[in-house]
């Protein structure tokens, strides 16, 4: 083992585990054992295995790394869980007996990798919708500037953009929100939406990184929203696994109704589940840049229970699902190496019943209902920035 | 090495070295050998006559198809063990499905194309399969197993499903729909080798929404990049080439006019219009047909015949071979008039014909399999002037020109398969002589030892009933858990938590072997997680549990747990958690942090 090795393995350990160590408390010795561990597994076939995979997933002359858990992220996992599974024996051989159980359960619990924010993610994707209000259907085109083979033919920024660029607000309050024409969820009201489209700095032809990002979303206000925010407020997102009761003990359902009636609020959160937010929690399975839900308050005001069985992101009240966050991804692009293939354009929206949106029209009185609304594109370092 | 055997005093080791040398540099001399698929393009019509027998041919010629892509050049070669794995897909689903699984799971983080290979095959072999379990697996086969036809079959069928199936309370059809038809998205923006797929049609999304899922909006496909060369192919003919085509031409009577006829077709220039009256087939056909007739009339079977062998040579290895199909239908219509002479002769017809269409696509020079009917029709009509014409057409072959024997030896045992030359002798006799006739000869110029590492076949012997291929078929899907990406990652637990609720039996079973290989405390956690969200506290299968019993002592905390805790949900003993020895550096830092 060199001390290139030992470098490695503790800018890898602080890379992948130091997160989830701090959110644990940095239990003491933890980090320093599972450098060591990583650091002997790289010296020993991590490093073959993970040449491999990248030889296996990137072309030769690629110089961005695949969306992928390599054998850099495995290795810090495995040493993770293989240095706390010592715990309670460093601490028995301290002096101090632990009920085996409860303690490794408890340990698990801060340590472990949860993978039900991505399995919940994969199974709120769906095929992109097409959905969206009038002013936005030029962002149908997923990244139309990624095609384009020269100066001349070189759609940035996408015609539209500017003409609503300097907007807040979509004119006509509640009625600018978007419905969903067909399917399932036909004539439910889409209530947030937020997309970007990306693409890579690649060269023939020369291009920067750019991105242009939309998000929509539903604001209960007397007054103009403020200018250069996004129409969200944010939540966790156990809000949709979890009854609003145990996320707000002390709320009940007829303050947050006259909340809803008197106050200024956006009805739409961005959540830490989506990779953007700064209090996201990494997983070695991935997550969507962005995890949208209704806010508690509606949530009580409407009252909605997480969907019982298998979903994806749902809350239903006695008639079933009543407000859902679907996810999509896709259009495939390259920085001009042919690999990695990385989704040009990935998305949430949020869309509530029919009739459960006239509950939310009433509650909050119909005039004070506005679609909030934001659109910006960046291009060079700003949007490579955002970039995985 | 002869060199240092000879310097060495030792001439016989010398000997030996040179020889094989000789045999490997003759072997495999940087060219292509494309003779193995004459050995695995036939195994499905073995199958068809005797899958036992056939299985353990597709076994012995395992080796084989990996030596040739590891030891030649690989032009037009480096793809035979794929095209041997789609066999085994074809052959023995269970099998196939069972090795790639065991495949991926010997190297986990390694994705493997041989394995893909199997598993798109799969998909598009096992049409009888559970739904929901193919389903699953067409969920992790992701983007690279969109195939609109397919899949819009498949969620027909998951409509289907009766109104009492566990998928339909448990709600996953919506979930299957959604996670099937999201591939479609993942669809290259800009050119990106071989990355492309079909587009989203009307079809797929109707079908997605008849299961409750949101559909892909329809999509155009992308302009075909041959079509400006098609247009350039079509460009308007000068006006004599056009008079040319729209005139029949005169042809003289007998033997004489139907080789003029061929002869006059075979003049037809490439971008003229194969509609005009002159290039006419059925016109053609015609010529040929009643020219027979007059020379069968006025000068017996045998002259009649032999100018069948004249035009079927006329034609050459790129002319309109399928219209002596056509001619031998018409002789067929006749037969009444004189059954002697014109079975004989519609027999000659449909062999020639089964010779000389160019199969596999055209890539085969000798029949291929493509049109058995045409020898099952001839040895119906005349066996003995079948066989006859068939032996005829193959020793031509071989006394021929280069490259003119490809396809021979499939030929004739996908014919033999499908019906013997001598009716007398059982049916996959003469079949399994050829090719292992074949065999001999071909193993003998691939030398060597292949390198086929975790995926050594085994044969299956007897049928297989399809409630265990659908396990093996939900192995696979599990074992996906192995490949790097993070996309098929997710997509597997998908697939898990829609098979735990929805076929609990064969995701249990498929999760046993899948928790048993060394995947790491990652995804080993993270299938343990969706277990115990996707079980609850439903009874575990024996081997489920005799593995979570065994994991639950693992030394890795997280994965420790959560098997204790499925376990435990499930009402059975948990065992107590092993006492992992504490890192040095663990014990040292506690111990510190504890000091008074």
């Amino acid at each position: 083992m060199s001390p290139d090795h030992r470098a490695f393995a503790s800018s890898l350990v602080d890379e992948h585990l130091g997160p989830r160590l701090e959110a644990a408390g940095n239990p003491a010795g933890l980090r320093e054992a599972a450098v060591d561990l990583a650091a002997a597994a790289f010296a020993g076939d991590a490093d073959g295995l993970m040449r491999a995979q990248l030889r296996h997933l990137l072309h030769p002359s690629s110089s961005r790394l695949p969306d992928a858990y390599l054998a850099d992220e495995a290795v810090a996992e495995d040493v993770l869980q293989r240095a706390a599974a010592g715990l309670r024996s460093a601490l028995a051989r301290a002096g101090t007996l632990v009920d085996a159980r409860s303690f490794e359960r408890a340990a698990a619990a801060r340590l472990r990798d949860d993978p039900r924010l991505a399995v919940r993610a994969e199974l709120a994707r769906v095929p992109r919708p097409l959905t969206r209000p009038k002013p936005l259907r030029w962002s149908i085109e997923p990244a139309p500037w990624a095609g384009g083979r020269g100066p001349d033919d070189d759609p940035w920024p996408p015609a539209g953009v500017d003409a609503v660029a300097a907007m807040r607000c979509l004119p006509d309050g509640a009625a600018a929100l978007a419905r969903v024409d067909d399917g399932p969820r036909a004539g439910w009201t889409q209530i947030g939406m937020i997309e970007r489209h990306q693409t890579p700095a690649r060269r023939y032809p020369d291009r920067p990184a750019r991105q242009v990002l939309i998000a929509v979303g539903l604001e209960v206000t007397d007054t103009e929203p403020p200018a250069d925010s996004l129409p969200f407020a944010w939540s966790p997102w156990q809000l949709w696994t979890l009854p609003w009761r145990r996320l707000d003990p002390t709320g009940d359902a007829d303050t947050v109704a006259h909340q809803l009636a008197t106050g200024t609020w956006p009805a739409v959160a961005l959540t830490d589940g989506g990779w953007t937010d700064p209090n996201y929690e990494r997983t070695g399975l991935g997550s969507p840049p962005y995890v949208l839900a209704p806010v508690l308050a509606v949530v009580a005001a409407l009252e909605l229970e997480p969907t019982r069985g298998v979903c994806g992101f749902s809350l239903s009240d006695g008639d079933g699902p009543g407000l859902v966050c679907r996810q999509w991804r896709g259009h495939l692009v390259h920085d001009g190496n042919y690999q990695p293939l990385t989704p040009a354009v990935e998305g949430a929206d949020l869309l509530v019943r029919p009739d459960l949106f006239a509950r939310l029209r009433d509650t909050a009185g119909d005039a004070r209902i506005h679609t909030g609304f934001s659109v910006n594109h960046r291009t060079g370092g700003e949007a490579a920035a955002d970039e995985d | 090495m002869a060199r240092v055997s000879l310097a060495a005093g030792d001439p016989a080791e010398a000997r030996r070295c040179w020889n094989r040398a000789a045999r490997y540099m003759a072997a495999y001399g940087s060219h292509k050998d494309s003779t193995i698929h004459e050995l695995l393009d036939p195994l499905p019509n073995l199958a068809a006559a005797d899958p036992d027998q056939a299985r353990t041919r597709l076994a012995r010629v395992q080796p084989l198809a990996y030596l040739v892509a590891q030891r030649t050049d690989g032009r037009s070669t480096s793809a035979t063990p794929h095209d041997w794995w789609r066999r085994l897909a074809d052959l023995d689903p269970h099998a196939a499905a069972d090795l790639a699984a065991d495949v991926l799971l010997a190297e986990p983080g390694l994705p493997d194309g041989l394995v893909d290979a199997a598993h798109l095959q799969l998909l598009a072999v096992q049409a009888t399969a559970d739904p929901v379990v193919l389903a699953a697996l067409r969920v992790t086969a992701g983007p690279g197993g969109r195939h609109l036809d397919r899949d819009v079959a498949l969620l027909d069928r998951l409509a289907a499903l009766a109104p009492d199936d566990p998928a339909h309370a448990a709600g996953v059809l919506p979930l299957l729909a959604n996670a099937l038809s999201a591939t479609y998205d993942d669809q290259p923006l800009i050119y990106a080798s071989d990355a492309d797929g079909p587009e989203p049609t009307t079809v797929l999304r109707d079908a997605a929404h008849r299961l409750g899922g949101d559909g892909p909006p329809p999509r155009t496909p992308k302009p075909d990049s041959n079509s400006s060369s098609e247009r350039r192919a079509r460009a308007p003919a000068d006006i004599a080439t056009f008079l040319h085509a729209q005139q029949r031409p005169a042809l003289p009577p007998g033997a004489v006019g139907a080789v003029a006829a061929v002869r006059d077709h075979g003049s037809k220039p490439y971008n003229d219009d194969p509609d005009a009256p002159r290039w006419s087939a059925e016109a053609l056909t015609n010529a040929i047909g009643w020219r027979l007739m007059q020379v069968a009339a006025d000068n017996g079977a045998d002259a009649a015949a032999q100018l069948l062998y004249r035009v079927a040579d006329e034609f050459g290895a790129l002319g309109a071979t399928a219209l002596l199909a056509d001619v031998g239908a018409g002789l067929e219509l006749r037969r009444d008039t004189d059954p002697g002479t014109f079975d004989r002769l519609a027999s000659v017809a449909h062999t020639l014909a089964f010779a000389k269409i160019r199969g596999g696509g055209g890539r085969l020079t000798f029949a291929g399999r493509d049109r058995l009917d045409l020898w099952q029709r001839a040895q119906a009509l005349d066996a003995a002037a079948a066989a006859a014409t068939l032996a005829d057409q193959v020793a031509s072959a071989v006394a021929g020109r280069r490259y003119g024997t490809i396809g021979v030896t499939q030929a004739l045992v996908a014919a033999f398969a499908a019906r013997p030359p001598d009716p007398t002798r059982p049916a996959p006799a003469d079949a399994l002589a050829c090719w292992d006739a074949a065999f001999a000869v071909i193993a003998h110029r691939l030398p060597g030892t292949a390198d086929i590492g975790p995926g050594t076949y085994e044969p299956t012997t007897g049928p297989v009933v399809q409630c265990n291929i659908d396990i093996a078929l939900s192995r696979l899907a599990l074992a996906t858990l192995a490949m790097p990406e993070r996309a098929d990652r997710r997509r597997t637990l998908v697939a898990a938590t829609v098979m735990l609720a929805a076929r609990p039996a064969e995701a249990q079973a498929a999760a046993a072997r899948v928790l048993a290989a060394d995947l790491g405390a990652g995804p080993l956690t993270w299938l343990l997680r969706v277990l115990s969200d996707g079980l609850r506290d439903a009874p575990l299968a024996d081997d489920l549990a005799a593995q979570l019993v065994t994991l639950a002592r693992s030394d890795l905390l997280s994965v420790r747990v959560e098997a204790a805790n499925v376990l435990a949900a499930a009402g059975l003993p948990v065992p107590d958690p092993p006492a992992t020895l504490a890192h040095p550096a663990l014990a040292c830092a506690i111990a510190a942090e504890d000091l008074p």
